[in-house]
């Protein structure tokens, strides 16, 4: 039997803190755990040529051990490295269009869609992060509920060896821990 | 927000997050060793680039100009000009200096002399992420850039 607890997998602030003394294990649990959020991001750019998507998402990573001293709220991080690489695709699709002979340059996009895609990828850093720091238990159980094709409550109770009964007010406590860490999340990210 | 329409966005993270085809993490997990740098970090205050994103003016004939950036610490700055002979370098308040050239992948080597002038030229120069250390030939300073793609 699967008891579903809040117990955190480790958090980015101890991580951030051990990377900050040159701790290489911590460093790499870091690169680990928010690869596919920067790849995600930086992937969005589908104009940047793969030689630049490689170099965007590789000065993110120095970007961040070079101001890993500054980083003053870690909870944020996902948002910062989310934040940092879209900078970089949108830095480097200005170079790769004055490198273009003028009349192939294409217009920028709008402000407009530059904003929502600011917007849409720190939205999902920080769902990813909050998703990313529930307990794993809550972590098996939402992935189950959303694979596609859909299992059933049935299948589900038995891949995690739970009652099927329990799995609906464990879906609400999971997701209401996930509620509660966007939450936090957006209050620091107004203070 | 309803809990189905959490459940929704969580599906669609999830999915793009799982995207099997990432890149070599050996890069990303290497760039810690690279900040162990026994250098004073000089951030980017210009960059010309930039500066017509932020001014929304497309300068005409811009494309054919270097580009240029400039670093600084405060005590010490780095201007550097990036063209197609390579990468020009002048070093404020002028004076000698050893530069290596840190490119994130192969080991930082040291490839010129800043005069006493404080210029120097790099004209073997790949592009990609991008950091020049700076140290005085006096020892009473090193600084490194901060990186950029260039």
């Amino acid at each position: 039997m699967t008891t579903i607890t809040s117990m955190d997998v480790p958090d980015t602030s101890s991580l951030v803190a051990r990377a900050l003394k040159n701790d290489q294990d911590a460093w790499e649990d870091l690169v680990d755990q928010f690869t596919r959020l920067v790849w995600h991001v930086v992937r969005g750019f589908h104009q940047l040529d793969p030689q630049s998507q490689a170099d965007a998402h590789q000065t993110t990573w120095l970007k961040l051990a070079e101001q890993l001293t500054n980083v003053r709220d870690p909870e944020r991080l996902g948002a910062w490295l989310a934040t940092t690489a879209r900078r970089e695709c949108y830095r480097l699709l200005k170079l790769a269009d004055r490198e273009r002979p003028e009349h192939e340059i294409e217009l920028e996009p709008s402000s407009v869609e530059l904003d929502q895609h600011m917007l849409d990828s720190e939205r999902d850093a920080q769902l990813w992060q909050a998703f990313g720091e529930l307990g794993e238990s809550c972590q098996a159980l939402l992935r189950l509920l959303l694979t596609d094709p859909p299992l059933s409550y049935d299948e589900v109770a038995d891949m995690l060896d739970i009652k099927r009964g329990s799995i609906g007010p464990t879906r609400r406590r999971c997701l209401d821990l996930l509620k509660a860490k966007l939450n936090e999340a957006s209050r620091q990210d107004r203070s | 927000m309803t809990d189905e329409e959490l459940m929704d966005d969580l599906r669609r993270v999830i999915q793009a997050m799982d995207n099997p085809s990432l890149p070599d993490p050996a890069a990303a997990k290497s760039a810690l060793a690279w900040n162990h740098i026994d250098a004073e970090l000089a951030l980017l205050e210009y960059d010309s680039e930039l500066a017509e994103a932020d001014s929304g003016v497309l300068l005409r004939g811009a494309e054919t100009m270097p580009r240029q950036l400039t670093f600084t610490t405060g005590d010490v700055t780095i201007e550097i000009e990036i063209g197609p002979s390579g990468l020009i370098g002048q070093i404020l308040p002028p004076q000698a200096a050893t530069i290596e050239l840190h490119s994130g992948n192969d080991e930082p080597r040291r490839v010129a002399d800043a005069d006493e002038f404080g210029v120097f030229q790099i004209q073997e120069f790949k592009p990609g992420p991008t950091a020049v250390v700076a140290r005085a030939v006096d020892g009473s300073w090193s600084i490194r850039t901060a990186w950029t793609v260039a």
